[in-house]
């Protein structure tokens, strides 16, 4: 049943759209926007390529995992650059491990990177125990997680996707082999930590941005130029309701409490 | 000093994890095996557990046949171990991520972006409010991908960046602080009740 208190939810929804499938159509249509280069996508290559020089692997983790809760969109960014990465990884012949503690992220991480070594022409070099499922529990994974990166001496620590306290804890052992260190979350409390201990962090959005920016694909560029669009409305919203507001007329806000439920 | 055999086992296995602080150890590494072998053990018997009480109990007992549905989603993600009906377990994968994605999309907007708006709509009368909206100006704007920089807006972008990294150094320092005080309650433990040494 329709209620009138979620009518602006609905709204945006329904612009979100409407601008997504026209951006889509044009993107079909070969148009290409703009997306500003990343320096932690840029650096992709060259951590792949350290990792082949020196005759070590590449530790890739995609965070918690999830998939059916509020970070799944996460864990599909981490796992559209965990593509990138098994891809350069099949290319350079370097070993890639993939570690995880949600069970029911590991097939579709071992698709994943079957996918990419199939397209790179190495099938062959593909084995499902790239992925590895190294507990459900948290901190049992994250103890497994510090051990292989430091037994292994991992070259290259790439870590992107929902983290969680483990965050810091698998950059520092991933530090103290000499890893170079690629990291992206959108969780905030984690943020701190990439940024300090890693060389190259995606903060927050960036990190969706970064899926979509790899693969130069028209559909997935479309997507992050309409979400542009919906921030530019939503800036000029808040500098408009700001201006009213500081006049003593609080119409936007009580209109997006009324009708944004 | 204790005479429970658990405060030994929890004081031991804690040094031993922190022996990683010197380097990837033995001790440090039986611990690491102990931990993965509770880990698995722990989430085997937790997973029995759910799948008996959230699925086959209610299907049998209680008859409820709608649970049929995630009986099915279940054995066709086993599929994947035969190659021919490989294809069979997306459809589990998909089911997730779906419903993952669907929930997401209302609750992004309403219980999100809505909220964040409208805590921003703040009049521009006290130092606070300008920075509240000022900074979510500026790094909303450094979050504009598809914009190219131009030399007159890239003071936006360094101010929304700058923000940003005066709320991570703030945010860092606090987790620090909480973590000192959990890692007091550490030390109690060892010296404590473990060695008798404080109290």
């Amino acid at each position: 049943m329709f209620k009138a208190e979620t009518s602006l939810t609905l709204v945006v929804f329904l612009g979100l759209v409407t601008i997504s499938i026209y951006l889509i159509s044009k993107g079909k249509k070969g148009y290409l926007p703009y997306v500003r280069p990343i320096a932690a996508v840029e650096s992709l290559e060259e951590a792949v390529g350290r990792a082949a020089e020196m005759g070590r692997p590449v530790h890739f983790a995609p965070g918690s995992g999830e998939l059916d809760s509020e970070y799944a969109s996460q864990t599909i960014a981490g796992l559209q650059i965990l593509a990138e990465v098994a891809r350069l990884c099949a290319r350079y012949d370097v070993e890639l491990i993939v570690t995880l503690w949600k069970s029911v992220s590991v097939p579709i991480c071992q698709e994943v990177v079957r996918q990419s070594y199939l397209e790179e022409g190495k099938i062959d070099a593909y084995t499902p125990e790239i992925v590895r499922f190294l507990s459900d529990d948290q901190m049992a994974y994250t103890a497994n997680a510090m051990g292989l990166i430091q037994q292994r001496e991992v070259a290259s620590n790439i870590l992107i996707g929902p983290f969680y306290m483990e965050s810091l804890m698998l950059a520092e052992a991933a530090h103290q082999v000499g890893s170079i260190q690629i990291a992206g979350t959108a969780r905030m409390y984690q943020l701190p930590f990439f940024v300090a201990a890693c060389d190259y962090t995606l903060l927050g959005e960036e990190m969706y941005a970064a899926g979509s920016y790899i693969g130069k694909d028209a559909i997935r560029l479309a997507s992050i130029q309409a979400i542009d669009w919906a921030k530019i409305v939503f800036l000029a919203v808040i500098i408009l309701g700001a201006v009213l507001e500081t006049a003593g007329v609080s119409i936007i806000g009580d209109f997006i409490k009324a009708y944004g439920n | 000093m204790s005479t429970d055999i658990w405060v030994w086992i929890s004081s031991i296995l804690s040094l031993c994890i922190f022996s990683f602080l010197w380097k990837d150890s033995l001790a440090y590494r039986m611990a690491q095996n102990i931990f993965l072998g509770i880990g698995a053990g722990h989430g085997l018997a937790i997973a029995f557990r759910s799948l008996r009480n959230s699925l086959f109990y209610p299907l049998f007992y209680e008859k409820r046949l709608t649970l049929i549905i995630p009986l099915i989603l279940v054995v066709l993600l086993y599929t994947k171990l035969i190659p021919k009906l490989e294809y069979l377990s997306r459809i589990s994968l998909a089911f997730p991520i779906g419903l993952g994605a669907g929930i997401i999309l209302r609750s992004t907007i309403s219980g999100q972006l809505f909220p964040q708006v409208a805590a921003t709509l703040l009049p521009l009368n006290s130092i606070n409010n300008i920075i509240i909206v000022v900074g979510t100006f500026c790094v909303t704007y450094y979050f504009l991908f598809t914009i190219k920089p131009r030399r007159n807006t890239q003071p936006i972008s360094k101010i929304g960046i700058y923000l940003m990294m005066v709320t991570f150094g703030l945010s860092f320092a606090t987790s620090v602080a909480a973590n000192t005080a959990i890692y007091l309650g550490f030390l109690q433990n060892i010296f404590g009740t473990w060695l008798g040494i404080i109290k």
